[in-house]
């Protein structure tokens, strides 16, 4: 008989162990592994052997790319502004009448003849008007695919593989396909200003985030249904921002991030839930570890910047201060890049 | 939708004429006027030129987005540089762009006329310190020359024709005050401005109105009044056949004044243009076709 309750503890003990258990949050451990400090830059390029692995920066007026080695591919000095894309850049001035792209090695690959300003977004080439009052896409060889001009401003955009989400200055949410059509608008009308100040899709398309109004402000959740987009959430912010916020989905596209006056919202799309995060100051950066669901922001104001490390919904796992006036971040695949000033270094994230 | 239209630009005038909008800035030069030839598109504003200055409200009104150049990581790239944009009654939007770095006003959120925006400045697609107004009217989406509404300043001086040519499918023939050709079909293009009284400036700027009378009768007619953005995603000039950029400019200073059919014998062309101030100047060629 005790035989017989010993076996079938055993057996209930060995079921909980692999049916139930989960894993202990274990201790992340930050590693550093080297810094690279930046030559004088004189827009040349650096005749080290290519490397698979490599990351493109912009950190202040510099901007290039550094393999994961720590050797430098490629740095120059950015005129006005640096669009990047894994394997291109193009470097612009504030009067510019040509785009010209170029390879990470720095050598031309092609040339767009337009006043306008590059954005590029999931290996898709966009230019905005200067005047912000059009917008159109090439192709990676340059050619026009799509224009639309607008009678007012363009606040806001988010892209993926397919899709295209504006926001416009006078209250507009429009998704264009990639032939430029518009496959679904939304125009706001709920506050006394509407404007949209922030908006974000995610990457199957499948949900739409946008910050929009004053008196008052808000932040809602669109999901796709049929036919067009439908109203998922609406949540009344505390926050008074005249400018562009920052919104962004997760790339598993659960949470969306949203910066707020005083901190940092997190909104959990599928149980529609909202966490905040206070800190002090503005954000400068956001970016996402998604080997560990881990998140980074960087804050800061003018006296001093702080770099959050946090788990949805909004654990915070680390407050650090840094010095710096300039900062940069980037994160894949467990490795964290800092730039700070005129040097970047790179950190291992590993659990322990 | 043109009952609306009217309305709203009588509106405007009503609005123009019992309480014009204030100039944004005391010291001003105008350089480019409403849809001029900027870069292959329609110039969506006004640009006045000066030294930095403070920059006021055109009326009161809310202050519903701002800009920092190279302040916020979140921006999409703005030629516009670091500007504000104020709300007034009615809808009505108006932007200042370039201001000067640092300077935007971003604490007090509503703005009576005498408060400072910004500084006038050279942020963004800028080659000196100047200012750029935009107005917009987002009911219509449309966008309206600031001239239109804002006080009228003094203006005595004439628009100008500098030259008209006729163009065939075989060539371009430069018009004079008579002109000899064979009858056929002809575009006529014409190169015109406006000039501010001001004659220390020469800035060629965009005129007001354009009409052509062909023997008497009107067979193109512009008004450089408000651009308006159509369903298929083009902005075009409202009340004027809704023209395309395209379809209105020849090329960086010459207007395509319209296609007409040259029959034998005489044909009066009589090409009349008005700045907002509704100063004129006309030019008549004659055409003896055989």
């Amino acid at each position: 008989m005790r035989k017989r309750k010993l076996l079938l503890y055993t057996i209930f003990l060995l079921l909980y162990l692999l049916g139930f258990s989960r894993e202990l949050d274990k201790e992340l451990i930050f590693q550093p592994k080297w810094v690279v400090h930046f030559p004088e830059v004189d827009n040349t390029l650096e005749n080290t052997p290519q490397e698979d692995e490599y990351f493109d920066f912009h950190l202040g007026d510099i901007f290039g790319y550094i393999y994961h080695s720590g050797k430098i591919g490629f740095m120059g000095r950015v005129f006005f502004n640096v669009e990047m894309l894994e394997g291109m850049f193009v470097n612009y001035s504030n009067v510019s009448e040509n785009l010209i792209f170029k390879d990470t090695q720095g050598k031309i690959l092609m040339n767009i003849e337009t006043p306008g300003y590059p954005v590029l977004r999931d290996d898709r080439i966009f230019v905005i008007e200067p005047d912000r009052t059009g917008i159109s896409e090439y192709d990676q060889s340059g050619s026009l695919l799509w224009k639309r001009e607008y009678g007012t401003l363009i606040t806001c955009m988010d892209t993926n593989d397919e899709d295209l989400l504006l926001g416009t200055l006078d209250g507009r949410i429009q998704l264009l396909g990639s032939d430029g059509s518009i496959r679904f608008q939304h125009i706001e009308n709920e506050s006394l200003y509407n404007v949209i100040y922030g908006c974000a899709i995610n990457e199957d398309g499948s949900s739409l985030a946008v910050v929009s109004g004053v008196k008052p402000q808000r932040m809602e959740l669109f999901q796709k249904g049929k036919p067009g987009y439908n109203r998922s959430f609406i949540k009344t912010l505390d926050t008074d921002v005249r400018r562009n916020m920052y919104i962004e989905f997760s790339s598993d596209g659960r949470w969306v991030f949203l910066e707020g006056d005083r901190g940092f919202y997190i909104v959990d799309s599928l149980r529609k839930g909202i966490d905040f995060i206070e800190l002090s100051g503005n954000l400068k950066k956001m970016i996402s570890e998604k080997k560990y669901g881990i998140h980074y922001l960087l804050f800061g104001n003018e006296i001093e910047e702080r770099l959050v490390v946090f788990k949805p919904p909004g654990k915070i796992l680390m407050d650090l201060p840094l010095e710096g006036e300039e900062v940069f971040l980037h994160s894949e695949d467990g490795k964290l890049f800092l730039g700070l000033n005129q040097r970047i270094m790179r950190i291992d994230v590993r659990k322990e | 939708m043109r009952i609306a239209l009217i309305s709203t630009i009588l509106t405007l005038y009503t609005a123009a004429l019992l309480y014009p909008f204030n100039w944004p800035v005391e010291e001003r030069i105008i350089t480019t006027t409403f849809a001029a030839n900027r870069e292959g598109s329609f110039f969506k504003g006004l640009d006045m030129a000066g030294p930095e200055q403070e920059v006021h409200p055109i009326a009161e009104g809310e202050l519903i987005f701002y800009h920092e150049e190279k302040g916020s990581g979140f921006s999409l790239p703005s030629g516009l540089g670091s500007f504000s944009v104020i709300e007034h009654e009615g809808g009505i939007k108006s932007v200042y762009a370039h201001l000067k770095r640092g300077s935007v006003e971003k604490n007090k959120l509503y703005l009576e006329t005498e408060d400072v925006i910004g500084v006038l400045g050279d942020t963004g697609r800028s080659y000196g310190k100047h200012l750029m107004l935009v107005i917009m009217d987002p009911e219509l989406k449309q966008i309206v020359n600031p001239l239109v509404v804002l006080s009228a300043a003094p203006d005595e001086k004439n628009p100008v024709i500098k030259d008209v040519f006729f163009k065939t499918e075989k060539e371009l023939v430069r018009a004079e005050r008579r002109v000899k050709m064979e009858p056929g079909t002809v575009t006529i293009i014409a190169g015109v401005y406006d000039l501010q009284t001001d004659s220390r400036y020469f800035f060629p700027l965009t005129p007001y109105k354009v009409s052509v009378f062909i023997n008497g009768v009107l067979t193109f007619h512009i008004t450089f009044e408000a651009l308006k953005e159509m369903e298929e995603g083009r902005l075009v000039l409202a009340q004027s056949d809704n023209r395309r950029f395209k379809d209105l400019y020849y090329n960086s200073e010459y207007f395509i004044l319209g296609e007409i059919k040259i029959n034998p014998g005489e044909t009066r062309i009589e090409i009349i243009v008005k700045d907002v101030a509704d100063n004129e100047t006309s030019t008549l060629i004659i055409i003896n076709a055989s």
